[in-house]
């Protein structure tokens, strides 16, 4: 049973590291990739640890694995932000849709 | 473990690891060549892990990966900021190495870089034989060396046999390999511009906030790192790394994460206290015991773990200060310069 549900929540993990990853790809400006990367990372990041702390032996490993998503989030939020600075202080444009579409 | 599907992965990880290493050497942009350098830092880290071998996938993950791209950064990021200066004072010359192949933009400039590629492709190609053909012959490991770190494994005061290996049976190469980093220190010293040292330029409260959510942490998690080295993974190098990044953080803030106290000597003194330490134990352990080096199996933990203690701390602040040196922030061990005017009015 244990086994199931960590399969499962890594196969919504593994959604949402794909899906940041098109995002990364795929998606117009610096900022929305950023956003698509961080976002679908931590959500990502989150679920492969739910996933293992189902696995895991005892309370100290579990406590052990959601202190690594806490701080992964932190970072990553932190940088999220540095390089959106970056890139405004650059003046790279926010992108705009096309009044075609 | 010798699955097809550990295999497949495993091949993905080599092909990536290439990859990176190709595109760390061969991208015309620098900034691009130093991410790559990163990011095969990390997979290197991942590989050695899959190798079994959690302590060197640490130091890969902290200082090749970590310190190493923290430093190419800064430095990249002071040869744009001096290639904008020329651009702005055409008089000032710069002098050095960093004038000769790159332009403002990090690009590296002139018609021989497809040569360039080409013949690094083609020595790359040639060591990566060469290697083939010194590693295809070798015999099996007959697992006689581990056996041998296995059985005097109770005699080395720690129970971590990689921490045996590097502060007992082979402390001579660690020792030395403190010394190398004390050299580069004194290298930099020796070739860093003191005219051209700047302040800090960044100053923002998210990292600000990210600073002082970390730095404790990173403190607690360093003397955890020191500790464990001497039953698990960890060590002095790692722990070092943890506590550089939080000084390198401190300094990219502007907050200046030492002893208000402390000037040039005594940083003189803390970064060569790693080296001196080791090297006086292991005179004192001549004495006592005849040799260079030999611990005894009584003392020996105490003595590792001091000497551990010590390093991390002379060699996290000399990471700190080759990052000053890297990024053109002055330091008291570099030389306290007063600010120039116009980097004042940056402020």
């Amino acid at each position: 049973m244990a086994d199931w549900i960590s399969i499962l929540l890594l196969l919504f993990a593994a959604f949402f590291f794909v899906g940041g990853t098109v995002g990364l790809l795929r998606f117009p400006d610096v900022y929305c990739r950023l956003h698509a990367l961080t976002k679908a990372d931590n959500i990502g990041m989150g679920f492969v640890v739910l996933a293992l702390v189902i696995q895991a032996d005892s309370w100290y490993w579990a406590v052990r694995l959601l202190a690594t998503w806490t701080f992964v989030m932190a970072a990553s939020a932190t940088n999220a932000y540095l390089i959106a600075r970056a890139a405004i202080r650059k003046e790279i444009p926010l992108w705009k849709p096309s009044k075609r579409e | 473990m010798e699955t097809i599907e550990a295999g497949i992965i495993d091949l993905i990880l080599v092909l990536l690891l290439v990859l990176l290493a190709g595109s760390s050497l061969l991208l015309p942009r620098l900034f691009r060549a130093v991410i790559a350098f990163i990011g095969f830092g990390l997979i290197m880290a991942v590989v050695w892990i899959r190798l079994h071998a959690v302590d060197i996938a640490l130091a890969e993950a902290m200082i090749g990966s970590g310190v190493t791209g923290a430093l190419f950064l800064a430095a990249l990021a002071r040869m744009n900021r001096s290639g904008n200066e020329r651009e702005s004072a055409n008089t000032h010359r710069t002098s050095g190495a960093r004038a000769i192949c790159l332009n403002s933009n990090g690009r590296v400039i002139g018609n021989g870089i497809q040569w360039r590629g080409v013949i690094a492709t083609a020595v790359i190609i040639l060591a990566m034989m060469l290697m083939a053909l010194m590693v295809f012959p070798l015999p099996e490991p007959d697992g006689k060396i581990s056996a041998l770190v296995f059985r005097n494994l109770s005699d080395s005061g720690v129970s971590n046999p990689v921490t045996a290996v590097l502060l007992n049976f082979r402390a001579y190469d660690t020792l030395l390999e403190i010394g190398v980093v004390l050299l580069t220190l004194l290298g930099l010293s020796a070739v860093v511009n003191r005219d051209r040292l700047v302040g800090p330029r960044y100053t923002d409260r998210v990292l600000s906030g990210f600073y002082r959510l970390t730095l404790p942490l990173l403190i607690l998690f360093c003397a955890y790192m020191v500790w464990v080295g001497k039953y698990e993974p960890g060590g002095a190098f790692q722990a070092a790394a943890l506590l550089a990044a939080g000084g390198i953080l401190g300094h990219i803030i502007g907050a200046n994460p030492r002893p208000h106290n402390w000037d040039g000597k005594h940083l003189r003194i803390a970064v060569s206290s790693g080296f001196a330490v080791f090297l006086s134990i292991g005179v004192l352990l001549w004495v006592q015991n005849g040799l260079f080096l030999r611990f005894v199996p009584e003392s020996a933990g105490g003595f590792i773990l001091g000497i551990e203690v010590v390093a991390t701390i002379a060699i996290s602040i000399s990471l700190v200060i080759l990052f000053h040196g890297s990024s053109g922030h002055p330091s008291s061990f570099l030389g306290n310069r007063q600010l120039p005017p116009a980097a004042k009015e940056a402020e």
